[in-house]
């Protein structure tokens, strides 16, 4: 049944796992981490990673036990047909909500910087056009993507240099002021960033050396961490800690000071750039919704496809708003907290629990 | 199915969507310039780079009135069949009236909103900002606003202006403990506006002015790479006789008058003890004018100089400090220092001003002259 799963290596994990994790989220971080912890933002940031650092060893626990399966297959190996689609669907639901917050995230951020006055939903579709193109071609190509656009803005990176020469010192002082809670609220925050790990309960059957994976994903979300971290404590610098709680996306404003001789207004090819960024997290996560679809109703992959396409299509009439999007945002966050930094513990208690009680009997 | 797809995406690809913007029917504003006319009333004045090669005039300035700055562009829109675009506005100018009655930041909220402004656009306080954009001698350029911007940047670059950009100007109004400053531009007739003086501001509202030369000591402190100008002292010859350099030639005037071109410097700021708060810094140079002539090649008399050099300006250092505590602005960031320290962090503004205040201020400038030129 499996003959046509097309395998890749396992190095390709990392190119997948982190570019799944960064996308719109880190153009926000440093704000939303600073309202809650202020200038220790970086900490929570610190902690997050070490947080997820530990999810992906149970992760990899989890998969381990289950050989070449996905999280839907394990869902239902582990709860039975019935109650494993219920979760299933739940999972599905998130996936294509948090694909949708992607996509008008971006178009919210390009429609400011540009194109204001152009109807969300001209955005949403192209996006979704070039996404279906891509996730039909299976899972290889959209591996390729990942890898391509990680080659294609990483560089981006090194922009940053120029900013650092108006940042101050004393902004990120005097360090470990934040209470303990607000550090933990600020890890809290962090994560509509740092999601993106999951990808791993979902590539695991397609990947070639399984035993090399750990290793790859490990560095994957470690190299994120590492980014978002760079990010945020340019930000405090950089910023007068009034100026961090208003914009919406501090690290576009942060580019925006960024000039070349031959290009004055560097943000602006920045921010059309940014959608090489959040090209692979709308393929994955169109990817794995779908699947999800073929699994739960044993639809065919390519009308999963469209089916969630047309959803995410016409809820672009209705989620637009500042406010709302906001909301949407805070919403998918949460969810996706407790699905990936909680559930995967419990699910972790479930197996061993079920598979001491079947050796038994 | 999928060629049509794939045509399909070639049509929405191509990013063919409004607004479009043909460069022939933009007006490019370069510069804006607000007046205080009534409470709440405000005039308006933009300079536009024109396109049209019949025209002889490369640019044009109009100005309206109202009482928001987006409310004064839809009635300039209504003077000018171009389009006004801001997306190279380089610099904003507010009048003397504005800056310090009402302030600033009002206005500046339109700006950071704008996505199509940039952060590095200059702000500059002038008598007149009307007159200053009507001026008609720019020199080379094509219009008011990008003679300005120019003599904004080179000064910036390499003289004695501290940074005054969008962004700069943000991030110190917002920050708790420094105090923003911003250039003075000043408008003769018959001649460009030069940059005269720099002024302070107390939050958003100006409350003093200082010479450019001053602008050294907040730099010193504030910024390890700014370029801090050329400082020029004149030292009574009799203080110099009293040190024990000995000069070789017969001075022509009383003074001795030394330039010197600093080369690095390092300021470092710190809370000594509850009261005392030091301001320390070190300034390498090179000698660039000296008249009359002393002799440069001993490590005695060069001692003794540099020696000279650090106490007449730490003497305009203890001045300069105490004119800016008179007028309550503390555009160093001592403040901000304070509130570094974990003790004060919770210091509100105005905990953070008192204290300002009520601190002893104790500095040292040394300098050390690390090059002659091509003579010694």
């Amino acid at each position: 049944m499996k003959s046509n799963i097309s395998f890749v290596n396992a190095y390709l994990a990392f190119f997948i796992i982190h570019t799944s994790q960064i996308g719109m989220g880190i153009l926000g971080v440093p704000r939303f981490v600073f309202l809650e912890a202020k200038q220790d933002a970086w900490i929570s940031v610190l902690l997050s990673g070490l947080f997820i650092s530990v999810i992906i060893l149970i992760i990899m626990r989890i998969l381990a036990k289950y050989e070449n399966c996905n999280l839907y297959e394990i869902h239902e190996n582990l709860f039975g047909r019935f109650i494993g689609s219920i979760i299933n669907t739940f999972m599905v639901i998130y996936f294509i909500a948090a694909l949708y917050s992607i996509i008008i995230a971006y178009v919210e951020l390009s429609l400011t910087w540009g194109y204001e006055g152009l109807d969300e939903w001209v955005g949403v579709l192209a996006l979704l056009l070039v996404t279906i193109y891509a996730v039909s071609g299976g899972f290889r190509v959209i591996a390729g993507t990942c890898f391509l656009s990680f080659l294609m803005t990483i560089w981006m990176v090194f922009v940053f240099y120029q900013p650092l020469e108006s940042i101050n010192f004393t902004r990120i002082l005097p360090v470990m002021s934040a209470t303990p809670e607000q550090i933990m609220k600020g890890v809290f925050k962090t994560n509509f960033t740092m999601l993106g790990f999951e990808t791993l309960f979902f590539i695991f059957p397609f990947i070639k050396e399984k035993k090399k994976l750990l290793f790859f994903s490990q560095l994957a979300i470690w190299f994120t961490t590492l980014l978002v971290f760079i990010t945020t404590v340019i930000s405090i610098l950089f910023f007068s800690q009034k100026e961090l709680e208003k914009y919406i996306w501090p690290v576009v404003s942060m580019i925006s000071t960024v000039h070349f001789p031959f290009l004055e207004r560097f943000e602006f090819i920045a921010v059309p750039f940014w959608i090489l960024v959040i090209f692979p997290n709308l393929c994955l996560y169109l990817f794995i919704s779908s699947k999800g679809l073929k699994q739960i109703f044993h639809l065919k992959q390519k009308h999963g496809i469209w089916l969630i396409s047309i959803i995410i299509f016409i809820t672009s009439f209705f989620v637009t708003k500042r406010v709302d999007n906001n909301l949407f945002f805070d919403q998918v966050g949460h969810v996706g907290f407790y699905l990936w930094f909680i559930y995967p513990f419990l699910l972790y208690f479930i197996s061993i629990i079920k598979s001491k009680i079947f050796s038994q009997s | 199915m999928k060629k049509w797809l794939i045509l399909f995406c070639c049509l929405i690809c191509t990013a063919c969507v409004p607004p479009e913007k043909i460069l022939e029917r933009q007006g490019i504003s370069t510069i804006i310039g607000y007046d205080l006319l009534d409470k709440d009333t405000y005039k308006g004045s933009i300079s536009l780079l024109q396109f049209d090669r019949k025209e002889e005039k490369t640019s044009e300035t109009i100005s309206a009135v109202g009482s928001t700055s987006k409310q004064i562009r839809q009635r300039l829109e209504q003077q000018t069949s171009h389009d006004i675009t801001s997306g190279q506005l380089r610099t904003i100018l507010f009048d003397k009236d504005i800056s310090e009655k009402i302030g600033i930041s009002s206005f500046l909220d339109s700006m950071q909103r704008d996505s199509s402004i940039g952060s590095l656009i200059f702000l500059a306080i002038t008598n007149n900002s009307e007159e200053v954009i009507n001026n008609n001698n720019y020199e080379e350029y094509p219009e008011m606003g990008s003679y300005i911007y120019q003599l904004l940047d080179k000064q910036a670059r390499k003289e004695m202006l501290i940074n005054s950009n969008l962004h700069d100007f943000f991030s110190t109004l917002y920050e708790i403990g420094i105090d923003p400053t911003l250039p003075i531009i000043s408008n003769k007739k018959g001649a460009a506006p030069y940059i005269e003086k720099v002024a302070l501001l107390k939050d958003d509202k100006m409350v003093g002015s200082i010479s450019l030369t001053k602008t050294l000591f907040i730099k010193l402190f504030s910024n390890r790479k700014a370029s801090l100008g050329d400082i020029t002292l004149n030292i009574p010859i009799e203080v110099l006789e009293q040190k024990g350099i000995p000069l070789v030639e017969k001075p022509k005037g009383d003074n001795f008058n030394i330039t010197i071109h600093p080369i690095k410097h390092h300021g470092k700021v710190k809370l000594f003890n509850e009261e005392d708060f030091y301001l320390n810094a070190t300034i390498t140079v090179s000698t660039i004018e000296v008249q009359p002539a002393i002799p440069l090649n001993n490590r005695k008399s060069i001692k003794k100089l540099e020696q000279l050099l650090g106490e007449e300006l730490n003497k305009e250092l203890g001045d300069f400090l105490e004119e800016l505590r008179k007028l309550k602005t503390d555009p160093i960031g001592i403040g901000r220092k304070i509130k570094s320290i974990r003790k004060y962090s919770n210091l509100s503004d105005k905990d953070l001003r008192e204290k300002y205040s009520t601190l002893k201020l104790k500095s040292t400038i040394k300098v050390e002259i690390k090059r002659t030129g091509a003579v010694d």
